[in-house]
């Protein structure tokens, strides 16, 4: 994202000064490209004297200066590519002298950059936002627990919440840094489970629709499954209930299965006392997803014969079929004593002395934390503490338990601290291969570095596998964090649990709403989907709320699109192709976001677009706007729709030159409320999504709108680019990243647009494995 | 062969619900004023400065006279009964606060700063800062920030989020987050805990370990990064010299009557506010701090407000263009955080101290670094000064001062009045005269 405004004047009036010092003596320079475009078109306006907008494009003498004020040609290229300048009115230039313009001037750029390394930025040492303390004290106690959501809220920089410089730390947060140590290891170390064993899934036999998903009924060899998420290794306990259909029904045999192997065979005679016969069936289990199956070894022969005919059946086996009668499959756990977490983090060789077990615990804890070998000088500093503590009074555990939380409340803990391992090197060089792994894996994971990327990166190897790397991070379920951390704050709908839009916007339709963008998302980066799905995919996940709210259910206003959609599950839906839906522009979500409380807002909607979808930010109104009723007084009568106030609006020449390029936008979404439901009517007056871009183009409603977009489609890309760069690098982009930007947009390009493309070549690019020589001087 | 997914999708952990409380440190503060000098002594000024975003309609807010027998405009009807109590200043402006690129997030930078922020977050140290890092060190805790946070979809023009979500910078480069539960803060003044002197000694040798790290660490990163290693180790030294002090002293009482909020944080306005305007005067009273910023609602806020029939957005009814009836919703908004205000105020004066009330000891400024929120403009802003400043103030007038007259002039004066004298501040000319 590059900063939204220019300041025109001061680069405008300094760089023909700084470029005249340093032309070299005698040679000639390279003339202004495209400058006969500029001064055919351009410089009535924009030249020495009016200087409107405060630019003046006369100054120029040649191609180094138009180099060196690269902001201001470049804007003045987008505008000129996009129709926006010359304004209507003004004699217009053909497409073939727009892209022949664009082109000079961008050949100009590259002319420049030839040869040069590519800076790769720099990057101010980031403190762990939120979520990332939340999910590195999970990976590094083991624990579940989630300390961070007391902690002072990180704010926002540049659109997300990660930025280095954004990313203070307050007194009060130190206090709540202290409690969460002090909170986090008393859990870790607990002797005992802190709970008593408790199940870590459930399978409910559910069909979509159905309503009671108690019984399953089970009539061939055909085996029932269900998959959970363990978290810890452990000894746990697989527990199956069933029962004969009837009561004299042979009694079912069925082999328990776990990730494909027999665990045990049981059999279950009709209850005599209870409604099920319950088997509790010991197993040892790594953590991770486990696939707990039964299968049916007895089955009727006349039903096993036409397997095909007799499938499972919720709660419906009317006929009384002779089979078994399933009632839960479970697993419970873990039954050790020993917490993982307390066994792994104070495990240490028991032959050896109490003061080098404690320097063995610390030292394993500190390379963990601090992602990287903790250095002699830092162990021993943890090692003194424990010393101290001991003399204290406290006891070993206690004391280890100390250093422990001094750990989780160092600098190098709760920063990431990039510090240059080769500070003699002058230019660019790539950083270390562990801040290469944290890189990764807080970009993926938002996480610290699991086992195999330090492994990997101790062997120095890690920057030579990094494709291999990302496509296991990206299959790993850890990187759910990348779609629940960047897509909210890319398409700004953080915030949608704390709007308010009256009652019809309750707490189920919220997390509907919210849900449904993450899953999309979620589609999209998992089913490598190209970007432009984001645009126009005909697809969506819906539960019945939100179905409902979108007149898309089953008894929903329109019985022609009706779509069945379960009661509590959301489902994959494809949307009808002549619907006004597509993609995340129309998501519930993005349009509560972008309206006010009590209207839609064209404005609201345009802005949102121009953000997040062009990369084309308007700058803020200017100070001092004149207000409405000076400028219109006793000429107009007050229109009164949203629309009729805006046109006013933009007919006055200092709001005209952004507002014509945000309110076509939004008003072609018009035909959705401030809730996002589709309307005809806004208020009594029929709605009117016809709009007008500022180069003359027409075009109406969503469809129009995501024709005029996908006929943007590398801008879209550019536009993603930058914000998934920004989130990576936890900085702004600035100037100096234009060439990675462009470079990644055409590799996606070639790629068909793949969402992964996108992802491999920001993890590729040198701004993330690169840095500034620490003696460069920034830019 | 059927898989019966556990559950659909459950491993997205989407919109979280409040997590698990855990509990806050064990704090202890020196003995409050009271105890420790006997009833000689003069009771503490307090400092205090509640902000409301989007500027005011200044037709209904600034009297027509000037001097003490003024006319109450509309907007101020609801502090009829404290007339005697507050003044109305006109004419000050903070000119910091404008910007080419955006006016809410600069508005509110300025107005403590007179310092024209960055997009960076670079500004400048606060009034309320300015005297935490002075007076300070007399009380538990050397300020409090609470108030309201942003509520969505904001996009805080162009600059970061922080730089419109707080008024207290301690450095220019760190603005401090405010506080918005009021559980929070009566934990924070208060501790959850009775006295564990165990815990404050391992307390402190964490932090002196961790000290040296980052001091180390400190030597070998650029200056940008030691910025941020600085913000570690001021922080660090205060929670010290907070664990420290719980060593020699007690921990201050709760005042009689004072129950512990509840958890979690009001939905509506009026509720919340009051809640946390209650937490600013126990800490006043039991003089846990001196010095306090309370932020009705972040610059730009867009909140609405259904309670009292608005349905638009604060901020966008704040662009009116003039029209009446939309005038009128924003005087409804206006009017409602004045009356809230009041309720401060009261609750101020009904707690006896000394041979007056607590509000004669205070020196409360409230007001907007928006004047008109229409034309975005930062001269002429809405400045009530409430409080008698321990007799150091004279209330109950309408002060005009010369149009831009620093609003900075203002604080300089407050600081002096408070023990916390400083020369200069953001773009301040000299401290401000006619307040006595």
């Amino acid at each position: 994202m590059m900063p939204q405004k220019l300041l025109f004047v001061a680069l405008v009036a300094m760089a023909p000064m700084s470029v005249r010092a340093a032309d070299p003596p005698g040679e000639k320079p390279a003339p202004v490209p495209g400058a006969a475009f500029v001064q055919k078109y351009c410089l009535s306006c924009h030249g020495a004297e009016k200087k409107r907008s405060d630019l003046d494009l006369s100054g120029f003498r040649d191609e180094a200066a138009v180099v060196a004020t690269r902001k201001v040609w470049s804007k003045a290229v987008r505008a000129v590519r996009d129709g926006e300048m010359p304004p209507k009115g003004a004699p217009q230039p053909t497409a073939d002298e727009r892209e022949a313009f664009a082109e000079a001037v961008r050949s100009a750029f590259r002319r420049a950059d030839a040869g040069k390394p590519r800076d790769p930025g720099r990057v101010t040492i980031r403190r762990l936002n939120r979520t990332e303390y939340n999910n590195t004290i999970r990976d590094l106690c083991h624990i579940e627990f989630e300390p961070a959501d007391n902690f002072p809220a990180d704010e926002p920089s540049h659109g997300f919440d990660n930025q280095g410089d954004a990313l203070s730390l307050s007194p009060l947060l130190m206090e709540r840094y202290l409690d969460a140590a002090e909170v986090v290891v008393a859990r870790a170390l607990a002797g005992k489970p802190a709970k008593p064993a408790e199940r870590v899934g459930f399978a409910q036999f559910m069909v979509s629709g159905s309503k009671v998903p108690y019984r399953l009924a089970v009539f061939t060899s055909d085996p029932v499954a269900a998959t959970f998420r363990i978290a810890a290794d452990g000894e746990y306990l697989v527990r199956v209930e069933g029962k004969p259909v009837k009561k004299d029904d042979p009694a079912p045999e069925v082999s328990v299965i776990v990730d494909g192997k027999e665990l045990k065979r049981v059999t279950f005679a009709f209850p005599e006392k209870g409604a099920y016969t319950r088997y509790e069936i010991p197993v040892a289990l790594k953590k991770g997803n486990r696939r707990v199956s039964l299968r049916l070894l007895n089955p009727p022969a006349e039903l096993e014969e036409k397997k095909a005919a007799y499938p499972p059946q919720v709660d419906a086996n009317r006929d009384n079929r002779p089979g078994l009668e399933l009632h839960a499959i479970d697993l419970v756990g873990p039954t050790d004593d020993e917490p993982e977490s307390r066994r792994r983090i104070l495990a240490c060789d028991p032959k050896a002395k109490p003061r080098e077990q404690a320097r063995e615990i610390l030292n394993r804890f500190a390379d963990r934390a601090f992602r990287r070998p903790a250095t002699a000088e830092e162990v021993d500093r943890y090692l003194k503490l424990y010393d101290r503590s001991l003399e204290a009074g406290q006891n070993f555990e206690a004391a280890i338990g100390t250093s422990l939380q001094a750990i989780l409340v160092s600098p190098n803990f709760l920063f990431r601290v990039e510090l240059d391992d080769r500070p003699q090197e002058k230019g660019s060089h790539p950083i270390s291969e562990y801040q290469l792994a944290s890189r990764l894996s807080y970009f993926l994971w938002s996480s610290m570095p699991d086992e195999a990327l330090l492994a990997l990166a101790a062997k120095g190897q890690l920057s030579k596998n990094l494709d291999a790397q990302v496509t296991r991070m990206l299959a790993d379920d850890r990187s759910d964090a990348l779609v629940e951390n960047f897509a909210p704050q890319w398409l700004d709908i953080r915030d949608l649990a704390r709007v308010t839009r009256g009652p019809q916007l309750d707490v189920r339709l919220r997390e509907s709403m919210a849900r449904e963008t993450l899953l999309f998302c979620d589609e999209v980066l998992r089913k490598d989907r190209p970007v432009t799905d984001f645009l126009d995919g005909r697809y969506t996940f819906l539960n019945e709320r939100l179905a409902r709210h979108y007149g898309l259910a089953q008894f929903g206003r329109d019985k022609r699109t009706a779509v069945p959609v379960p009661a509590h599950a959301f489902v994959r839906v494809e949307l009808p192709a002549d619907g006004p839906r597509a993609g995340v522009l129309t998501h519930a979500s993005v349009l509560t976001m972008t309206s006010n409380p009590d209207r839609t807002s064209p404005v609201k909607r345009g802005t949102w677009i121009l953000e997040n979808v062009l990369a084309s930010p308007t700058p803020p109104p200017p100070a001092d706007v004149p207000a409405l009723e000076q400028a219109a007084a006793g000429t107009v009568k007050e229109p009164v729709t949203v629309r009729g106030r805006l046109e006013l609006h933009r007919s006055k020449p200092g709001c005209a030159a952004c507002h014509a390029k945000i309110d076509p936008l939004g008003f072609a979404l018009e035909r959705f409320d401030v809730l996002g439901q589709y309307r005809d009517k806004d208020g009594k007056a029929p709605v009117d999504d016809a709009a007008e871009l500022s180069n003359g183009q027409k075009f109406q409603g969503t469809d129009g709108l995501r024709k005029v977009l996908l006929g943007k489609k590398d801008q879209f890309t550019k536009c993603l680019t930058e914000k998934m760069l920004t989130y990576a690098l936890g900085r702004p982009l600035g100037e100096h990243d234009g060439p990675t930007v462009d470079a990644i947009v055409a590799s996606v390009a070639k790629d068909n647009y793949r969402f992964q493309r996108l992802t491999f070549e920001v993890v590729r690019s040198s701004p993330f494995t690169m840095r500034r020589g620490t003696k460069e001087t920034p830019k | 062969m059927i898989t019966i997914p556990r559950h659909p999708m459950s491993r997205r952990t989407v919109l979280r619900g409040v997590g698990a409380t855990i509990a806050l440190p064990l704090l202890e503060a020196m003995t409050p004023w009271r105890a420790l000098a006997a009833e000689r002594a003069k009771p503490p000024i307090r400092l205090a400065w509640v902000y409301v975003p989007n500027g005011i309609q200044m037709k209904h807010w600034t009297p027509a006279k000037e001097g003490g027998d003024y006319e109450l405009p509309d907007l101020l009807a609801p502090l009829k009964d404290f007339r005697e109590d507050f003044s109305v200043l006109s004419g000050l402006a903070a000119l910091q606060g404008g910007h080419d690129g955006g006016n809410h997030a600069p508005a509110m930078a300025a107005f403590l700063t007179g310092t024209q922020p960055r997009r960076d977050v670079r500004c400048g140290v606060s009034a309320d800062q300015i005297a935490a890092s002075k007076i300070g060190q007399l009380t538990r805790l050397p300020s409090l920030e609470i108030g309201s946070k942003r509520i969505g979809g904001a996009s805080c023009d162009g600059f970061p989020c922080v730089v419109s979500s707080t008024l207290s910078w301690p450095s220019p480069t760190q603005p401090l987050p405010l506080e918005p539960s009021p559980r929070a803060v009566f934990d924070r003044l208060f501790g959850t805990d009775q006295a564990d002197r165990k815990k404050a000694t391992v307390r402190r040798s964490i932090l002196d370990t961790v000290q040296g790290e980052a001091a180390s660490l400190s030597t070998r990163v650029s200056s940008d990064d030691r910025h941020k290693l600085d913000e570690y180790l001021t922080a660090v030294r205060d929670v010290e010299r907070r664990v420290g002090r719980t060593e020699e002293l007690h921990a201050p009482k709760p005042p009689q009557g004072a129950a512990r909020p509840g958890d979690g944080i009001p939905a509506e306005f009026a509720p919340h506010v009051r809640l946390m305007g209650d937490m600013m005067v126990l800490a006043f009273q039991a003089d846990v701090t001196r010095v306090c910023t309370f932020i009705f609602e972040p610059e730009g806020s867009g909140r609405s407000y259904p309670e009292i029939g608005v349905k638009g957005g604060h901020h966008n009814l704040s662009h009116h263009g003039g029209r009446a009836e939309t005038v009128e919703q924003i005087i409804k908004i206006e009017r409602h955080h004045v009356t809230q205000f009041a309720y401060l105020l009261g609750k101020l004066k009904a707690v006896k101290e000394g041979d007056g009330n607590l509000l004669g000891n205070c020196m409360i400024a409230y007001g907007s670094g928006l004047g008109d929120g229409d034309r975005h403009d930062h001269k002429d802003l809405p400045i009530l000064l409430a409080g008698k400043g321990g007799g150091s103030l004279k209330p109950g007038r309408h002060v005009r001062y010369p149009t831009n007259t620093p609003i900075t002039n203002l604080w300089l004066s407050l600081l002096e009045r408070a023990g916390a004298t400083t020369k200069t501040l953001g773009d301040s000319t000299g401290p401000l005269k006619g307040l006595d």
